[in-house]
């Protein structure tokens, strides 16, 4: 049998709350390579309510194209591999499937464990039924009156150094046993606690014969120290317990994973924080994922990482409730052509009752494109405001640069033109500096983050490949707003001293210089006085190296934050100017994905 | 194994077993038993209403240490107290007692203070429709059967009625208007193509209808027409759709009778949809519908989105190769036949299947 060092062989099972993937990695001339990957509808909701059978179908895809034997008789996973050329060595698996996880948040000091509890929590796929602490103002029987309401899945206590005071954090403890025990069995919060490490015991012995209790990693073992990564996975296991309850299909990816399946959400971060390692720059890695039911932010330094998880917002069920957070003009000002705001409302609930359908026509396409600026915009914004000492940010609303963004979700790959991903990107995060844009147009990402526990040079190997394309290099000076004054002059020179390009581009304009993927450059860039590029200040020049794309280089100087006109007939002029720049010819482009 | 696309599934029958479940938010008394016939309105079972949690402060009220409490109970804990009864009590020339605030019972005793709980007005939970009792826990649960017509919608505003269904207009887009109501349809269901404003649903709610029945209606009305008194039921979704065609037939074709308007909201975890049940007497066997049918040749299905939307017509065949929509889109798709509005392509995830 191989173990995880010689293993070649590996299937990544992906179940989503769309689309179940499955996706076969194996080594191709010496390096591991994306074989073929199956997606099919997720299978967890009623009436089948059991994933397992569209991971099956998902596998037999794979089987259908690579000609590779997968499953026995008894659909159950060859593994390890025959040595007839069927089954695999190894399987991993990522879940963001089935019902949201409603937790409850107990602390003690709103801005010291009840902060972190809430950073927490909004790293990872759950929905806050409410926030109890001790100054909250409320009474202890309206405390447990809120308990006994809310209808929550999980309590999440933190409070207390690791060896700190002890007697507020009990008085809680006993007001949610009280609470909890007034609940039917079946009805009863699991509780995680992950405060004063010494209280772990006390703990367990108050509460066992109430409910359920974890014992994490304390979120604040000091007071200025804060620590979510151990305390998430741990949370994470209990969520999938919670989550999954009535859901078939779990505990048998999960025999078949080993053990190694994880929230989609943590493995895409792990991609993250890996990449952010590996490119070692101060400017670090920005990950975004759009999902139906969720967006992902994730940034990372070689000295820092955040997450932040909505699964309030995405292009499924959750547009039903997107005016809580965004107004419909500030979609409609992303469309080139005029659209009705009530239309956009009947669209939005429409889109929510039937989330899995698709964009037939190109006004159905920049809608859902417009929505996503907004939403991705939004997550961002959120996710800045969340992180701590504003990481993330250069000033208000405008995100400091970074070295390499990476993009995933199916309404960014699925986009039958590059340009038009561009777009959403470049409008909905609005980059500065100058990063590289790579996208997930397979949906990887998750998957390879799990793989990297288990086998790491097959994770960087396939991070490196053309599975993984990028998009463009992206070079948005700051700080002007869209100074028409402000000048950026460029040259292109290819690695052998070719010259490629020599120009200049005027504030407010956007240009797509096309350096096709394998070419390499170096890129000299001489900004006006007005204009920052991260060289040391504004006005000052600098090279870069840069290497093909498939768009090529994009130099974006309508300014940060980008402001768009107030009337929408001058924002539609705007946007079809950009969607010509962008290369996009609807009907004529060539789509990264097929669904 | 369902190696075959599943697409959503939308029950529109005229005549099937349709067998729902129903359950008290918390144990209580089932009043029906096992073969018992009820109609829409009887109670079938009832429990406590929510409860409400009180902190009594008996230390303080009998002027006593808080772990003296104890020994001045009166009462034990989980005993059913009625309002005003004594629950602790101290004897002597300061004679002093705590009584319940309502009917409830002693939760606990902590540091001094009496946790008390104390319950809501009864729940009651009624059958919806007429049908017979097929299954009870005998404390918290009742499955009922009914054989009849099954329209499932896609939206509700989550309440739950039982009336005679009457037609607002004709045809199944015609808009419910004010000046398409009037006093003949007082506690009836009305049933009308589209709703374009709140003054109709106003006026419907001053005729104390019993429950409404839209194809659609604008996204906008929805945070009024959720506070409305009576259910809604949208069959197709969102803007100014009709009912669609099997949907309307089978509608129309009952006006006249009863019908339960259930405006549940969707539940993509259980079986839980909005949904119009028409009971009607059964002349010979009838099925349970199925609850999966693949994507085939031959079944019948409904557009969800894009041109023909709400259309609905039958499969011809599943395209072995992806197809190019004018969006762009590779999708792998379906022939539909939509009779007079001719066959069009459509991808697999823009169709449900109609059964």
């Amino acid at each position: 049998m191989p173990s995880i060092s010689n293993a070649e062989t590996l299937l990544a099972i992906d179940v989503g709350s769309i689309n179940t993937r499955a996706s076969l990695f194996d080594v191709v001339d010496g390096k591991f390579r994306l074989l073929a990957s199956g997606r099919v509808p997720s299978t967890d909701r009623y009436p089948l309510l059991d994933f397992g059978e569209g991971v099956r179908v998902a596998i037999e895809r794979v089987q259908a194209i690579t000609g590779r034997k997968l499953l026995d008789e008894s659909e159950n996973l060859i593994m390890p591999t025959t040595g007839f050329g069927t089954g695999i060595d190894l399987c991993v698996g990522t879940t963001s499937a089935g019902p949201l996880v409603r937790a409850l948040l107990v602390g003690l000091m709103p801005g010291v464990s009840v902060a972190s509890l809430q950073r927490l929590a909004s790293s990872m796929m759950m929905e806050i039924a409410g926030v109890i602490h001790l100054s909250d103002r409320r009474q202890d029987h309206e405390r447990i009156q809120w308990i006994v309401d809310s209808d929550a899945d999980i309590i999440m206590v933190a409070g207390g150094t690791d060896g700190g005071a002890s007697g507020p954090l009990l008085e809680l403890i006993d007001l949610i046993g009280m609470a909890v025990e007034r609940l039917p069995q079946e009805k009863r919060p699991i509780m995680i606690f992950c405060g004063n490490r010494h209280l772990g015991s006390t703990i367990v012995d108050r509460m066992v014969e109430r409910t359920q209790v974890i014992l994490a990693s304390n979120v604040r073992p000091g007071i200025e120290k804060e620590d979510l990564t151990a305390t998430r996975i741990r949370i994470a296991e209990a969520i999938a317990s919670t989550r999954y309850q009535l859901i078939n299909g779990y505990e048998e990816l999960k025999q078949w994973a080993g053990g190694h399946l994880l929230p989609s959400t943590e493995a895409f971060a792990r991609v993250i924080r890996y990449l952010s390692a590996v490119v070692d720059s101060d400017a670090g890695v920005l990950g975004v994922d759009l999902g139906a039911h969720q967006v992902t932010m994730a940034e990372g330094t070689p000295a820092d990482f955040n997450l932040h998880v909505r699964p309030d917002l995405g292009l499924g069920e959750p547009l039903a409730k997107l005016e809580e957070f965004i107004e419909i003009d500030q979609v409609l000002r992303w469309l080139p052509f005029e659209f009705d705001p009530e239309d956009l409302r009947n669209y939005l609930q429409n889109k929510a009752l039937y989330p899995a359908s698709i964009p037939v026509n190109s006004t159905e396409l920049f809608l859902e494109l417009a929505l996503a600026r907004e939403i991705i915009h939004h997550a961002m914004m959120k996710a800045c405001k969340d992180w701590p000492d504003g990481i993330g940010v250069l000033k208000h609303g405008v995100l400091s640069a970074k070295e390499l963004i990476l993009t995933g979700g199916a309404a960014l790959s699925r986009t039958p033109n590059p340009g038009l991903t561009l777009l959403t990107i470049l409008d909905g995060l609005q980059p500065t500096g100058i990063s590289t844009l790579v996208m997930d147009p397979y949906s990887l990402t998750a998957s390879l983050g799990m793989m990297a526990e288990v086998l790491p040079v097959g994770t960087v190997q396939i991070l490196g490949s053309s599975s993984l394309p990028r998009l463009a290099t992206i070079v948005a000076p700051v700080p002007p707003s869209s100074s028409q004054r402000s000048t950026l002059h460029i040259r292109l020179d290819s690695v052998d001293g070719g010259h490629i390009l020599e120009t200049a581009i005027s504030g407010g304009d956007l240009e797509v210089f096309p350096f096709k993927p394998g070419m390499e450059g170096n890129l000299v860039l001489r900004p006006d006085r007005s204009l920052d590029l991260g060289f040391g200040g504004a006005g000052k020049a600098g090279i870069v190296q840069v290497q093909g794309s498939i768009l090529g280089i994009v130099i974006d100087l309508r300014g940060r934050p980008l402001k768009m006109p107030k009337d929408l007939p001058t924002c539609r002029a705007l946007n079809q100017a950009w969607l010509e720049k962008a290369g996009v010819n609807m009907g004529n482009g060539t789509a990264l994905a097929t669904e | 194994m369902y190696n075959t696309y599943l697409p959503p599934l939308t029950h529109v029958s005229p005549l099937t077993v349709i067998r729902r479940e129903l359950n008290l938010p918390r144990p209580g008394t089932v009043l029906v038993r096992l073969t018992q016939k009820v109609q829409g309105r009887d109670v079938v079972a009832e429990c406590e209403g929510d409860p409400e949690y009180i902190f009594l402060d008996a230390a303080r009220g009998l002027g006593v240490d808080s772990d003296q409490v104890s020994r001045y109970m009166v009462k034990e804990r989980n005993t059913w107290v009625e309002e005003g009864d004594v629950l602790a009590q101290r004897e002597g020339l300061s004679r002093r007692a705590i009584r319940a605030p309502g009917n409830g019972r002693i939760v606990t005793l902590s540091d001094g203070r009496i946790l008390f709980e104390q319950t809501g007005d009864l729940f009651r939970m009624r059958a919806g429709f007429p049908g017979t009792v097929v299954e009870t826990d005998g404390i918290q649960g009742v499955i009922l059967e009914t054989v009849g017509t099954l329209i499932q919608g896609t939206w509700g505003n989550f309440g739950q009625d039982f009336g005679v269904m009457r037609l607002v207009g004709e045809g199944p887009g015609d808009a419910m208007t004010t000046s398409r109501l009037d006093i003949n349809l007082r506690g009836a269901i009305l049933v009308a193509g589209v709703c374009e404003g709140e003054e109709p649903l106003r006026q419907a709610a001053e005729l104390s209808i019993r429950g409404l029945i839209l194809g659609s209606m604008h996204a906008s009305l929805i945070p009024f027409v959720r506070k409305l008194a009576y259910p809604v039921v949208l069959t197709d979704g969102f803007g100014v759709k009709g009912i669609n065609a099997p949907a309307f037939d089978l509608l129309s074709g009952n006006i006249g009778r009863e019908a339960a308007v259930i405006a549940h909201s969707n539940d993509p975890y259980s079986i839980s949809r909005p949904e119009i049940v028409i009971p009607l007497p059964a002349t010979s066997h009838v099925d349970i519908p199925d609850e999966i049918v693949l994507l085939e040749p031959g079944v019948r299905v409904r557009i969800l989105r894009s041109e023909h939307t709400g259309e609905a017509g039958m499969v011809r065949e599943i395209l072995p190769e992806a197809m190019t929509y004018p969006s762009g889109i590779k999708a792998s798709s379906a022939v539909v036949d939509l009779g007079d509005s001719g066959v069009v392509t459509v991808p697999l995830a823009n169709l449900e299947v109609l059964q």
